[in-house]
């Protein structure tokens, strides 16, 4: 019996026996399958469906093409053993036999949905998570068919119907993993939930209280000004009143970190060590001072403020130069880089290794792009507070230094393992 | 080989120097005035002038500036299915039938002006009502002021609108009916004007370029990007102003001082809405309107806000502009100017106020110790002015008789660049200038000389081009407008027929007649 696979969350994709067969089948055909397999096991009336399908042809015609596609649907299917048939098609009706051999997409989602259960944490997160990935975009998307006004209505409200199941997955996982303290998957969720739906100003304010709770208060900043510059962009408007409590919190909170952080500069070492780069050339050399803060768990943070300092410190014509699937791996980490390339969707999966390998070599090629006809100089202040990610990186720069006309100053705690490391490979000078 | 590129001679010149001298011939080499004079001094450039124009007795003034246009939306709407006149349902549908009929499938078709409370049914189409006329082209309807769109079932699929958004009317099976008003309507509009090839800009952009032309217009502020407009198109103007054939001088709708920055511009706003419009009952008075007693209008920004965003655009350099148009606005924007120019002071910066509709004394006295330029557009006042008049609807007797009140303004010794706000009113300096003449408040009404000023040297100051254009004087670009009828001698109730015969840019005839 073969084996068939339909993907409805997304672009249409139906698959016999793991071939792609989406385009042996006429558009309309598509849609006769679709619509009879997630209504499985309901027998539709020919009449019904040659009218939902053929509104505007004579009854007869209509009738006519509902069998000719039916007849072309079975054929491609290789649906004429009667126990198998997969398009059950009577004299008067017709339904879609759901066995086995049947794989829907929706189906699966929903199957999942209604299994998961806050009893046990880890499974429950589990299973949102499986179900998260079975949705690839919205339901049939990009399929309409003009002259069939009642099926596009039921695409319309099965369009509403997933992505609000999915939404509820995201908004799911956003809290439950908030309340595991893993804040970055917390994060990535909400933003996903304001990829879809930019205007969402009490998202924003979840965003700023995660940054709030990690320390992140640059971040939170910065989420705060995105949300104000979305609002007026798109809807002339300012912040509603319990976003401006928000705000009122992240400067508190700076005031507060302020003071935590007096005590530990007077640790600090005001030495400045240049990591010697005989590539670089200091003519007319961009500045970028960056501080590194007292929040090392948070990975990525010091890679995101460079990717910041770039964007603020280039022309919109150089950056939008840079090939936009580079930008899209850099987007994983900075969502600022949203205003440069429009309509990033990032559906894949990555494990946590190939995502670190995709944003490092393209902030690596972005180094080196707007490094090609200027030089630049990053002083890091700090550098014991770097997060190991964002270290990491470093190293790799440091080991490639050569094809950069880029130079590195530090300062920091010279015995912190970092600075020990950076001594023990690269060249120091003192200043 | 000739030396001279154009001469123009047996005119009346209204040159609009300091002194408005007027001269007889003008003469241009290298897109610059070379000579001019008011004798027989031109016969030494007949001969070796490549082109020679006799001006038979018109009259020549410098090109026209027009200081506030939204370029790029009036291109739209060039293109789009004008619906202001429709009195019926049907009627709209008829119109949208027969544009469908003569356009390509899946092309955009967009229906501008609806205005429900002029038709007889009193509401907005459905998308079922909009399918019945065209299935294969999307079908966007916006209602006058743009706070309301409908769009067709195949648009509504276009759109990938997300389920949870403010503002989607609904029918009875909870199903988008295709009405969306406030976040919902603005996303429309947003994802529309983002599905726009700029090929289609180009081509509303130009269609717009050749009306200003004909009207005289040489020069031309454009407002655009940011909310109801689109940020495509201010970048479309950004990368394209070397290729217009008059000049423009760009602003850039945002708050964001850094995206204008990183375009490579210098002047930020425009219509950056500090409060609405009178028609909609949206500008922000500091009483309530005649016409609705429950309303004063709305103020967008609070004053937090718009200070820190004065400052920021103040630091770094930019020329800006807001629009201001109740006296509540109006003085929230002179507020935010005085913070930024008491914190750090700057001589010549040009502030401007777009509009400035309903200032007061006390307003005018501010903004005169600012220095601030005043971008207004009299021909408000033709359109809207008046007994029975818009203004005097939502405003009252009182207050209408207040509004743009030029001749206050301009006895202050402030700037007013004069401006069409296209496509609010037409690009018609000649329209502008008449209307600004015969203010229906005889009080607030100007001479004609001070109201070509506002269309030529006055449009110069207001972007820092007055020692290169703006009037006709040696050295400067040879960018005049030549017409049938001097604006001085003609009856002032017949300023507004003067026709436009001619216009050069930098001494190349771009319409003659």
């Amino acid at each position: 019996m073969k084996k068939l696979e339909m993907y409805m969350l997304g672009n249409l994709k139906i698959v016999l026996d793991r071939k792609t067969i989406t385009d042996n089948i006429s558009y309309k055909s598509a849609g006769i399958l679709s619509y009879l397999a997630l209504n499985k096991e309901r027998a539709f009336s020919r009449d019904k469906l040659s009218s939902l399908f053929w509104e505007t042809s004579s009854m007869d015609a209509a009738r006519y093409n509902l069998r000719y596609n039916l007849w072309a649907l079975r054929k491609v299917l290789g649906d004429n053993k009667k126990e198998s048939k997969i398009i059950d098609s009577q004299k008067d009706t017709c339904k879609f036999n759901l066995h086995n051999n049947v794989y829907i997409d929706v189906f699966h989602m929903e199957s999942i949905l209604k299994n998961v259960s806050e009893n046990d944490i880890k499974e429950y997160i589990e299973g949102l998570e499986k179900a998260k990935n079975i949705y690839k975009g919205e339901f049939l998307e990009g399929f309409y068919i003009k002259d069939c006004p009642e099926f596009n209505d039921w695409i319309f409200f099965e369009r509403e119907r997933w992505q609000r199941a999915y939404f509820d997955i995201l908004y799911k996982l956003s809290r439950i993993y908030k309340e595991e303290e893993k804040f970055l998957k917390s994060i990535d969720n909400l933003e996903e939930m304001l990829t879809i739906n930019p205007l969402q100003e009490e998202l924003y304010v979840k965003l700023i209280e995660i940054y709030l709770e990690m320390g992140d208060r640059s971040t939170a900043l910065h989420q705060y000004e995105r949300c104000c510059r979305i609002l007026r962009e798109e809807l002339n408007v300012s912040p509603m009143a319990e976003t401006k409590e928000v705000y009122k919190k992240i400067i508190d909170h700076s005031e507060r970190e302020l003071k935590d952080n007096k005590t530990d500069d007077r640790e600090l070492l005001e030495d400045k060590w240049i990591i010697y780069n005989k590539k670089f050339t200091d003519k007319n050399a961009k500045i970028f001072d960056m501080d590194c803060y007292p929040i090392k768990h948070i990975q990525y943070y010091w890679i995101s403020n460079l990717i910041k300092e770039i964007m603020d410190n280039y022309s919109i014509q150089v950056l939008e130069g840079f090939p936009e699937y580079y930008w899209k791996d850099i987007y994983r980490i900075e969502s600022s880089v949203g205003s440069i390339i429009e309509g990033i969707d990032l559906q894949d999966n990555l494990t946590i290794i190939t995502e670190k390998n995709k944003i490092f070599s393209a902030t690596l090629e972005l180094l080196y792009s707007i490094t090609k006809e200027n030089s630049l100089s990053i002083i890091i202040n700090n550098i014991q507070w770097m997060d190991e990610f964002s270290f990491d990186f470093l190293k790799l720069i440091l080991f490639k230094y050569e094809r950069f006309n880029l130079q590195f100053t530090i300062t920091g705690d010279e015995e912190d393992y970092r600075f020990k490391e950076i001594r023990t490979y690269f060249k120091l000078k003192k200043l | 080989m000739r030396e001279m590129d154009l001469l123009l001679y047996n005119g009346n010149i209204l040159t609009m120097d300091d002194k408005n001298t007027i001269k007889k011939w003008v003469v241009i080499k290298n897109s610059r005035i070379f000579d001019l004079g008011d004798g027989d001094g031109f016969k030494k450039y007949l001969e070796n002038s490549s082109e020679v124009i006799n001006l038979y007795g018109k009259t020549l003034l410098p090109g026209f500036y027009d200081s506030h246009v939204h370029l790029v939306q009036t291109g739209f709407n060039l293109l789009s299915l004008d619906a202001s006149k429709v009195k019926s349902i049907p009627e709209l549908l008829e119109l949208i039938c027969r544009k469908s009929k003569r356009t390509e499938n899946g092309e955009l078709i967009r229906v501008i002006g609806y205005d429900e409370s002029k038709v007889v049914e009193k509401r907005l189409p459905t998308r079922y009502e909009l399918d019945n006329c065209s299935r294969n082209n999307p079908v966007w309807v916006n209602t006058i002021e743009y706070h309301t769109s409908v769009v067709n079932s195949l648009a509504l699929h276009m759109l990938k609108l997300p389920f949870n958004l403010e503002g989607v009317m609904r029918d009875e099976r909870n199903l988008p009916d295709g009405r969306f008003i406030g976040k919902a309507s603005s996303m429309v509009r947003n994802n529309i004007f983002n599905m726009i090839d700029d090929s289609l800009r180009k081509e509303g952009v130009s269609k717009a370029l050749n009306l200003a032309i004909e009207n005289g217009v040489t020069s031309i502020n454009a407002l655009e990007g940011g909310f109801t407009f689109h940020d495509k198109d201010a970048k479309f103007v950004s990368r394209n102003k070397n290729f217009f054939p008059i000049d423009i001088a760009l602003f850039y709708q945002t708050v964001n001082v850094k995206k204008v920055l990183n375009e490579g511009l210098n002047r930020i706003g425009g219509c950056i809405f500090l409060d609405g419009s009178f028609n909609s009952r949206t500008a922000a008075l500091s009483k309530p309107y005649y016409d609705d007693s429950s309303t004063s209008g709305i103020l967008y920004f609070n004053q937090d806000e718009l200070n820190k965003f004065i400052l920021e655009a103040h630091e770094n350099n930019m020329q800006i502009a807001l629009h201001a148009i109740g006296d509540k606005a109006i003085d929230q924007i002179l507020n935010a100017y005085e913070y930024a120019l008491t914190l750090y002071p700057k001589k010549d910066h040009r502030y401007r106020i777009e509009h400035f509709e309903l200032a007061t004394e006390e307003q005018i006295n501010r903004a005169k110790k600012l220095e601030l330029i005043l971008s207004m557009q009299p021909a408000y006042e033709y359109f809207w002015g008046g007994v029975g008049g818009m203004y005097d609807l939502r405003l009252g007797e009182q207050r209408r008789k207040k509004t743009n009140p030029l001749r206050k303004i301009v006895d202050k010794g402030l700037i007013i660049a004069g401006g069409s706000d296209s496509d609010v009113t037409p690009i018609s300096p000649i329209l502008g200038i008449h209307a600004a003449v015969n203010h229906p408040t005889a009080e607030s009404s100007v001479s004609v000389l001070e109201a070509i000023k506002m269309f030529t040297i006055n449009g110069a100051k207001a972007v820092f081009e007055e020692e290169i254009k703006g009037s006709v004087e040696i050295g400067k670009y040879g960018d005049f407008v030549i017409l049938d009828k001097n604006p001085l001698t003609i009856e002032k109730n017949d300023i507004k027929n003067i026709k436009v015969k001619g216009t050069i840019k930098e001494g190349n005839i771009l319409f003659i007649e």
